[in-house]
């Protein structure tokens, strides 16, 4: 299989508990793709399978066509960059925290220099090399981290909630190197965040929802929490009702892939169809090849239009819609 | 009260003075301590390091025993390694009891379970992030393990300090091993309680006094170590 990443039947569990089941993943190669879900989810647990820093206790990983065994894990490893979200720095400079892993790696000494200068110049920390990690704020440490991991030129880069502890400034310039490496340089790139997708500036060819230690959809952003009700043939968030096609026993969250959602500026007929409603678009933004609009109607929705869609409705900010979630866009998990 | 100032000013003159006696069981103390201190460090810090850091049936066991150890009167280890080390005993053909090697040994495995245990304590101290981030940029098990030890430094020179703090204090085992031999065995610890037995307080108390003396230094490369930090 040509993938950068093939998951199968993963199981990995914390003590007894499992943390996360992936029953299969695929992540292409020079896929920017965004882990999306609450704290504690099993993002984290997922970014450090796929770092091999963790192993599973069951399941299958493949890395380039090639199943991950502990005879190649460091090969591997050192093929992944990863950025965690709480990054921790050698009690040393700034140059001997990103020149190490080049070290350990029998890279010689004006070489290492000269990438790891390289590196602190690409996340806006030229001139830092001689500072002492433990003098750094915090961004900078997460900036000296980044450094750290792109200086050993990975072919994939995994990175752990970016923006938690950055000022906005640092943001923009990590989601600006993240896209450059993606885009020009072909990388792999895996991040995650609890945040929206779209306060990102990072638009990632795909999103996956993790939720509960598990992959809940894929593209789905519209995440609801809310119960069952009618013996299982609606679910009822905070604002909104929505009609079940196959009636379920349980289910705390109902997800809405915005990619399948219809948009009219006229009503849909019959005018009892189900899961329709009328809202107004409040934020509009690119993402890639497709236009982003976010709806509010009762709920807040994101949609992801086609440019032919997009040009059929000509939506504008402000104005009124119609949308309409058919059934299978919708999937109700506990 | 005079008498404790004439005896101090006595030590006094026999340091400053060097004394012939004196410096040769220093020397000896010295010698005996550094040897059984550095071997305990260089089997205790690694095998501490090995513990803490891997997962094996009848960890908790090992965990129980080295602190069991760590309170292993020093005369139970005299009494020990006496049997063993004497002419009946199953190690008497070393022919190491009464010789500064045969109090090395027992000194070394005095400080072992303390600085293995220290050295446990110390990896378990550290930012847990730290392996995961060594494993995480391509490091070795090797590499892991010394990057660890270089993170913490201060913590494992402390163990090693408290180690050497331990054997050159002790006397136990100086006394039943080593036999207290005049110029051969006869440390700093067993000669003040010989000493001051036979009424020569001055010659103890210059010894009590070098004693603090060392632990001044040793304390004192500590400190500079930790500035240095």
């Amino acid at each position: 299989m040509d993938a950068a990443y093939y998951l199968k039947d993963v199981v990995f569990a914390y003590d007894r508990e499992p943390a996360l089941r992936v029953e299969s993943l695929v992540i292409n190669p020079g896929e920017l793709l965004a882990l999306h879900g609450p704290n504690g989810s099993g993002k984290t647990t997922l970014l450090h399978l796929l770092a091999f820093v963790r192993t599973p206790q069951a399941g299958e990983i493949h890395f380039f066509q090639e199943k991950a065994e502990k005879s190649n894990l460091l090969a591997m490893r050192r093929r992944i960059g990863l950025l965690p979200q709480n990054p921790y720095l050698f009690h040393s400079s700034v140059m001997a925290n990103v020149t190490w892993a080049l070290r350990i790696r029998g890279v010689d000494r004006s070489t290492r220099r000269k990438r790891a200068l390289q590196a602190l110049e690409w996340v806006g920390l030229a001139g830092f090399e001689h500072r002492h990690a433990r003098d750094l704020s915090g961004g900078e440490a997460q900036r000296v981290a980044l450094a750290r991991a792109l200086v050993l030129e990975p072919d994939v880069l995994l990175l752990d909630e970016p923006a938690s502890h950055m000022d906005r400034s640092s943001i923009r310039l990590v989601e600006e190197i993240v896209m450059q490496w993606n885009r020009s340089l072909g990388k792999t790139v895996v991040f995650s965040s609890h945040a929206r997708i779209q306060d990102h500036a990072l638009t990632p060819h795909r999103t996956l929802y993790v939720l509960y230690g598990r992959i809940a959809g894929q593209g789905s952003e519209n995440i609801f929490p809310g119960r069952i009700i009618d013996s299982g043939t609606s679910f009822e968030t905070n604002h909104m009702t929505f009609k079940l096609h196959h009636p379920i026993t349980s289910g705390d969250y109902l997800t809405v892939d915005p990619s399948r959602i219809m948009v009219s500026t006229y009503m849909p007929m019959p005018r009892d169809a189900a899961n329709a409603w009328r809202g107004r678009i409040v934020a509009m933004s690119e993402a890639g090849d497709r236009v982003r609009l976010e709806v509010d109607s009762g709920e807040r929705f994101n949609v992801l239009l086609t440019r032919e869609a997009y040009d059929r409705v000509r939506a504008v900010l402000g104005q009124t819609i119609w949308l309409r979630v058919p059934d299978d866009a919708m999937k109700v998990l506990s | 009260m005079s008498f404790f100032l004439d005896s101090l000013l006595a030590a006094f003159h026999l340091i400053v003075g060097f004394d012939a006696e004196v410096y040769v069981i220093a020397r000896t103390s010295l010698q005996v301590s550094l040897v059984g201190s550095a071997l305990a460090s260089v089997t205790g810090v690694p095998a501490g390091l090995v513990i803490a850091l891997t997962e094996f049936r009848g960890k908790r066991a090992v965990l129980l025993l080295l602190n069991t150890l760590m309170s292993l009167p020093t005369v139970v280890i005299g009494l020990l390694f006496y049997g063993l080390l004497s002419r009946q005993g199953p190690l008497g053909d070393l022919g190491i009891l009464f010789t500064p090697a045969g109090v090395s040994l027992g000194l070394f495995v005095l400080a072992l379970p303390l600085i293995a245990n220290l050295s446990i304590a110390a990896v378990h101290g550290l930012d847990p992030r730290l392996a995961l981030t060594c494993r995480a940029l391509g490091a070795t098990p090797l590499q892991q393990a010394w990057m660890i030890i270089k993170e913490a430094r201060f913590a494992v020179v402390c163990a090693i300090v408290v180690g050497f703090g331990r054997v050159i204090s002790e006397v136990g085992i100086a006394m039943m091993i080593g036999g207290n031999i005049k110029g051969f065995t006869r440390t700093l610890t067993t000669a003040i309680a010989l000493e001051t037995s036979k009424g020569e307080f001055e010659l103890g108390l210059a010894l009590g006094m070098f004693l603090l003396i060392i632990a001044f230094g040793v304390n004192g490369l500590l400190f500079l170590f930790q500035r240095a930090k």
